[in-house]
């Protein structure tokens, strides 16, 4: 074929979601841990970013797998903190605006949030512990830990 | 040529937009106190349900058959000349802007406007043209649809178009000069690729309701507020 004949195909083909490439179709990896559910690849990582409240910002990477349409819940991850005394609390995401909702996630396409998660005592936590395994609503409701952290010790529920 | 380079454009845009990093999106300071910051609105990047505003523009190419008026730029009545003297079937060509907004999932309305140049011009008794201007406006309302991040729209587009045809010889134009205003009506049908949420190609053709030998197409790019204009 001609270039110019392949050229749009290549576009097309350059801006998916490639299911269990961890990566953008930009070529960003997703950082961070690694879960994958029915339809999503899901990282999740700690960053530097803060609000100014105190709590750690994580950094959500997520592509779906799948062909169709994925409702991505973000709203659905429980998190706790533990500091460094070995005491959990509970986190609540940082959502002034109450913007944080089940949004669909097309067919293989991909998306990033960073929500930072916060606490009354305003302490940043040693370790995060982030249920995530109601995000991905076309998979069954299940129970899935994930710990951030310098150590990056277990967590339970 | 020009719809080689044309598309050729649009792929390179498509491209850059494709390979853009992702610290485009995100907060960015608003205040010199640490700690304030503006994020974008959550799933703006990603959703076609997200919170941002269901507008668009888009930037192309046109082209438009029609036939023009009898006109003369010579001192002679057009009006009485033979019709075998003319050849009045002209094509217009030039910038196309659309600025469009979705009103829920299916309908879409907005403002096109269309400063081009006339690039085939009638045959007249008399003096060729050799300089000339077009300019069209129209209101669009439309339905749209997507399939596969394949856009397909049914629109009409209302309005109107002006032509100025001068005649402009080697030292500075004649003092005859032939201008025209028209309705128009024109059902068209488009398709729009999305190679992004939020960046399309697309291509556009519109038949006359009102002359059968009018008709136009036009090839653009979009930039959409929403992803994929919201659209299912």
């Amino acid at each position: 074929m001609r270039p110019s004949r392949v050229a749009p195909l290549a576009v097309l083909a350059g801006c998916i979601y490639y299911p269990d490439s961890w990566h953008a179709p930009n070529g960003d990896a997703f950082a961070g841990k690694h879960v994958a559910s029915q339809c999503l690849d899901l990282s999740l990582a700690l960053t530097d970013d803060r609000d100014g409240r105190g709590g750690p910002a994580v950094d959500f990477w997520f592509g779906n797998r799948c062909k169709y349409s994925v409702i991505v819940d973000l709203t659905s991850v429980r998190a706790y903190g533990r500091d460094t005394d070995n005491e959990s609390h509970e986190l609540q995401p940082v959502d002034p605006k109450h913007e944080i909702r089940p949004l669909p996630l097309d067919g293989l396409w991909h998306g990033r949030e960073e929500i930072v998660y916060g606490n009354a005592a305003a302490e940043v936590p040693a370790v995060v512990c982030l249920d995530v395994g109601r995000v991905d609503r076309a998979a069954s409701p299940t129970v899935h830990w994930i710990c951030l952290g310098a150590a990056d010790e277990g967590c339970g529920s | 040529m020009w719809l080689v380079r044309a598309v050729a454009l649009a792929i390179a845009a498509a491209l850059a937009l494709c390979a853009a990093r992702a610290e485009a999106r995100g907060c960015h300071e608003i205040s010199d106190w640490v700690g304030y910051h503006r994020c974008t609105v959550f799933g703006a990047d990603w959703s076609r349900e997200a919170d941002t505003p269901n507008l668009w523009i888009e930037l192309g190419y046109f082209r438009h058959d029609f036939i023009s008026a009898p006109f003369s730029l010579a001192t002679t009545d057009a009006s009485q000349s033979a019709p075998e003297h003319y050849d009045l079937h002209t094509t217009g060509g030039g910038i196309a802007w659309r600025t469009l907004g979705g009103i829920g999932r299916v309908f879409y309305t907005g403002l096109e406007l269309e400063p081009g140049w006339i690039a085939h011009a009638p045959t007249v008794p008399g003096p060729t043209p050799t300089d000339d201007e077009y300019l069209a406006a129209s209101l669009i309302a439309g339905v749209h649809g997507e399939l596969l991040r394949i856009g397909l729209s049914a629109e009409l587009a209302a309005g109107g178009r002006y032509e100025d045809f001068d005649y402009c010889p080697e030292k500075g134009c004649k003092d005859v000069d032939a201008d025209q205003t028209s309705w128009m009506l024109e059902a068209r049908v488009r398709a729009d690729l999305f190679v992004v949420p939020h960046f399309s190609i697309g291509v556009m053709y519109g038949k006359s309701l009102i002359d059968r030998d009018d008709h136009s197409v036009m090839f653009y790019i979009g930039l959409h507020g929403r992803a994929v204009d919201g659209m299912y």
